[in-house]
């Protein structure tokens, strides 16, 4: 059953006004406003400035703007773009290739579980410990090896050289989880990418002398 | 040749110029009559609608489409053009005594003197009731598509809309309705 709306329920329903569709409240405030003198003296200047407002839709004429837009416009495409929009496609091949050589033997160590070690985010005073001692034990390691690999690099071996690239990316990694790690000494994430780098580099090492 | 939405958003994507021109042809004028109400002048309204342009240049790329490309360029232009109003001279406001001159037909204001006087009204109402009332009674925007244009809910942009319509009832309801009760107000006025 229709409830029967006074003037403080038409209040919302001003507060809508131009209702938007809503056949039901327009029909409602038509039959209110029959029997209201005010609010269809509201309503009806309600539509006066609609009607109003409507009459201030002109044509307006604006001869000279497109080709001001299109000269803007042609300009813009003539500046170069700070970012270039397509990686040349020789760059995108390399670090494409280089990407997939580097996963299969990345990821293994990167997922590999370490025994002992808990799985909170802050590491203990003894895991920072044991885990410093293996790092000085690494970098030892590539203390001892890395002379020979040089070695090779001053006498032009090609694949020295085709394997030193990937030794400086090892290289940039470990320096910067040093640096994270003099600030966050518990942090076990920078940590376990220290010593995971630092591997990887003893790894390649290892793997190149003994050929 | 008539092209669908998405060819022209393609089109516009990469910068092909007769598409911004598609674009500047069915929106162009309403968007200068809009930033010129807003602006109150047409030189002012047609740099920002350039501007608008040259944003939709650089940034169409990141236009996903959520909104219809058209509340999108609008609400480029009424960033920009309330910019630019803000670097301008607050412009003068309508002043409830000022009389308006000539006279009109008894029950309606003569359009000329209606025109002006709603005109300097708008202008004179707070800037988001302003924006609203334009979007929504000059333009013919519908309440959600000035809520997209303006990042608003739907009862926001009624809410505005209302305290605009109660706002432009106050200024003009003395030239509303009876001729007499018109004329005592411009006597009021003048003396």
């Amino acid at each position: 059953m229709k409830r029967n709306f006074d003037c403080r329920d038409f209040e919302r329903v001003f507060e809508r006004w131009p209702l938007e569709g809503d056949e039901e409240a327009t029909r409602a405030l038509a039959a209110h406003v029959e029997s209201c003198a005010p609010c269809r003296t509201r309503l009806q200047e309600y539509r006066e400035i609609s009607r109003l407002a409507a009459a201030l839709k002109q044509s307006i004429e604006a001869p000279g703007l497109w080709p001001r837009i299109e000269a803007g416009l042609v300009r813009e495409r003539a500046q170069p773009r700070r970012f270039p929009r397509r990686v040349p496609l020789l760059a995108g091949a390399i670090a494409a290739a280089a990407l997939l050589l580097l996963l299969p033997t990345v990821l293994p160590t990167l997922l590999r579980p370490r025994a002992g070690v808990s799985r909170s985010t802050i590491l203990a005073d003894a895991e920072i410990e044991t885990l410093v001692r293996e790092e000085r034990r690494i970098a030892a390691r590539i203390g001892e090896i890395e002379p020979l690999f040089e070695t090779r690099i001053a006498q032009e071996d090609h694949a020295a050289a085709i394997v030193s690239g990937g030794l400086a990316y090892l290289d940039g990694n470990i320096e910067t989880c040093r640096r994270l790690c003099e600030r966050n000494p518990a942090n076990r994430s920078i940590r376990r990418a220290l010593l995971q780098s630092a591997e990887k580099k003893l790894e390649i090492l290892e793997a190149f002398v003994s050929r | 040749m008539m092209s669908t939405d998405e060819e022209l958003l393609q089109a516009l994507r990469e910068g092909r110029l007769w598409a911004f021109q598609a674009v500047y042809r069915k929106h162009g004028e309403s968007m200068v009559r809009f930033a010129t109400q807003l602006l109150g002048n047409q030189a002012d309204a047609e740099d920002a609608v350039q501007e608008a342009f040259l944003t939709l240049h650089r940034k169409i790329a990141g236009f996903r489409g959520r909104s219809s490309l058209a509340t999108w360029l609008y609400r480029v232009l009424v960033n920009r053009a309330l910019k630019i109003r803000k670097r301008r001279r607050p412009m003068e406001s309508l002043d409830e005594t000022t009389p308006l001159a000539g006279a009109g037909p008894p029950g309606a204001l003569a359009s000329a003197e209606a025109g002006a006087a709603m005109a300097k009204a708008i202008d004179a109402l707070p800037e988001r009731q302003r924006v609203v009332f334009t979007l929504s009674e000059i333009e013919g925007f519908t309440t959600m598509e000035i809520g997209e244009i303006l990042g608003l809910r739907s009862g926001t942009v009624r809410f505005h809309l209302c305290k605009a319509r109660e706002g432009l009832r106050g200024k003009l309801r003395p030239y509303f309705g009876n001729p007499d009760a018109r004329i005592d107000a411009r006597r009021s006025a003048v003396q």
